[in-house]
């Protein structure tokens, strides 16, 4: 049952990356250039939209969801800043790339065998660091923003705990609806 | 501007939504770069068999690695390297497959150039595969090491625990657009070459 949802489930998310041009790398880069801001309203309306719902099912049937957050420490902060040196320069992410090279894109072939290196590069990498403060520096570690975020029963720290989480987390949906709503499709003129 | 067979940003925001909300319901969220450490356990296992060690505790399989990172979460990636037929794995094949067939029926179509180089890209540099496989090979090593440094990417922190309110999330999202905007600008903005 669970192999038949990962190939329903699986084949949509690699369909609309597919057709919101996600898969580009044109479109990717030239939303980080701010020439073309496309990509990023659908991906603000799309979270802003899913965490509603989510939500929403969480209030009507908890435990319903599967919940499952990521610890926040030192090392996302840095992670996401080598990876966003290689999202600018490749033009792809880890999904968009294996869908690009789905689609017959050459190009996304080089970034993923660059991307397993990198990788494999990390696990080489990782005995030396896991006792730094890379990962020893916790930056709230597995907290969200929303109260009533539970996994197998047991509920994650939240930083607002004086409303709702299901009013928070609509709350922080609309404003992320209304800026893929009112985001312009370009900040920069195309140089 | 929209290619044929693209979706706009509301259409598009909606069905990813859509997607993003079924998946975290029904089974677990989405994400992606972990099955990179998966693939790379399994063709390191094919190298070097002493990489990930199987035993038996109380009739149960129990999976171990002398990597330390392959060894992580109780022998997580070693197991699942052994067992490929898993949700998470299959959810990624299956998105390369239903990314396949959506440029096949009506999705939209990338010209053989494109496929080589993209717009964006020949717009600063030129026609030049070689230029840009080299390029993407190297955004592919930076992406993949910070996504494992971070224990997540776009599709994991980003639209998954964005969508949680993870502090996490936010994290991710705020050191990936901080360095993100200016590298793409510096190296794909400022100068066009003339085609």
């Amino acid at each position: 049952m669970e192999i038949l949802l990962a190939i329903i489930l699986g084949g949509a998310f690699g369909v609309v990356l597919q057709r919101i041009g996600a898969t580009n790398p044109t479109r990717i880069i030239s939303m980080l250039k701010l020439t073309d801001l496309k990509l990023a309203k659908t991906i603000l309306l799309s979270i802003g939209l899913a965490s509603i719902v989510v939500f929403i099912v969480n209030a009507v049937a908890p435990g319903a969801v599967h919940f499952s957050v990521k610890a926040a420490y030192l090392g996302v902060l840095i992670g996401g800043m080598i990876f966003g040196i290689g999202f600018a320069i490749g033009g792809l992410c880890p999904g968009t790339s294996l869908a690009a090279a789905g689609e017959g894109r050459k190009d996304a072939l080089f970034f993923v065998v660059g991307g397993l290196l990198g990788a494999w590069a990390f696990a080489l990498v990782y005995e030396h660091i896991k006792t730094t403060d890379i990962y020893a520096t916790t930056l709230g570690g597995k907290m969200t923003v929303a109260e009533g975020v539970v996994r197998k029963g047991v509920e994650y720290h939240s930083l607002i705990g004086f409303m709702s989480g299901t009013l928070t987390a609509i709350l922080i949906g609309v404003l992320l609806i209304a800026a893929a709503r009112y985001l312009p499709s370009s900040i920069r003129k195309e140089d | 501007m929209l290619a044929k067979g693209e979706l706009n940003w509301l259409k598009g925001g909606i069905a990813l939504a859509a997607v993003a909300a079924l998946a975290i319901i029904l089974v677990k969220p989405v994400g992606v770069s972990t099955q990179f450490v998966v693939t790379d356990t399994i063709i390191w296992k094919t190298l070097d068999s002493n990489i990930v060690n199987v035993t038996e505790k109380d009739g149960k399989k129990v999976y171990s690695s002398p990597n330390d990172y392959i060894n992580k979460a109780h022998g997580s990636y070693a197991k699942h390297a052994s067992n490929p037929i898993n949700y998470s794995y299959v959810f990624v094949l299956a998105m390369i497959i239903g990314a396949m067939l959506s440029s096949m029926f009506g999705g939209p179509k990338a010209t053989q150039e494109d496929k080589q180089v993209p717009e964006a890209f020949a717009k600063r540099y030129g026609f030049n595969p070689k230029k840009r496989y080299l390029f993407a090979f190297i955004g592919g090593f930076f992406t993949l090491f910070g996504a494992r440094l971070a224990g997540g990417c776009t599709s994991g922190h980003m639209i998954s625990g964005m969508l949680q309110t993870a502090v996490s999330g936010y994290v991710f999202a705020a050191g990936v657009f901080m360095v993100a905007i200016p590298t793409a600008i510096l190296v794909y903005g400022l100068k066009t070459k003339k085609a």
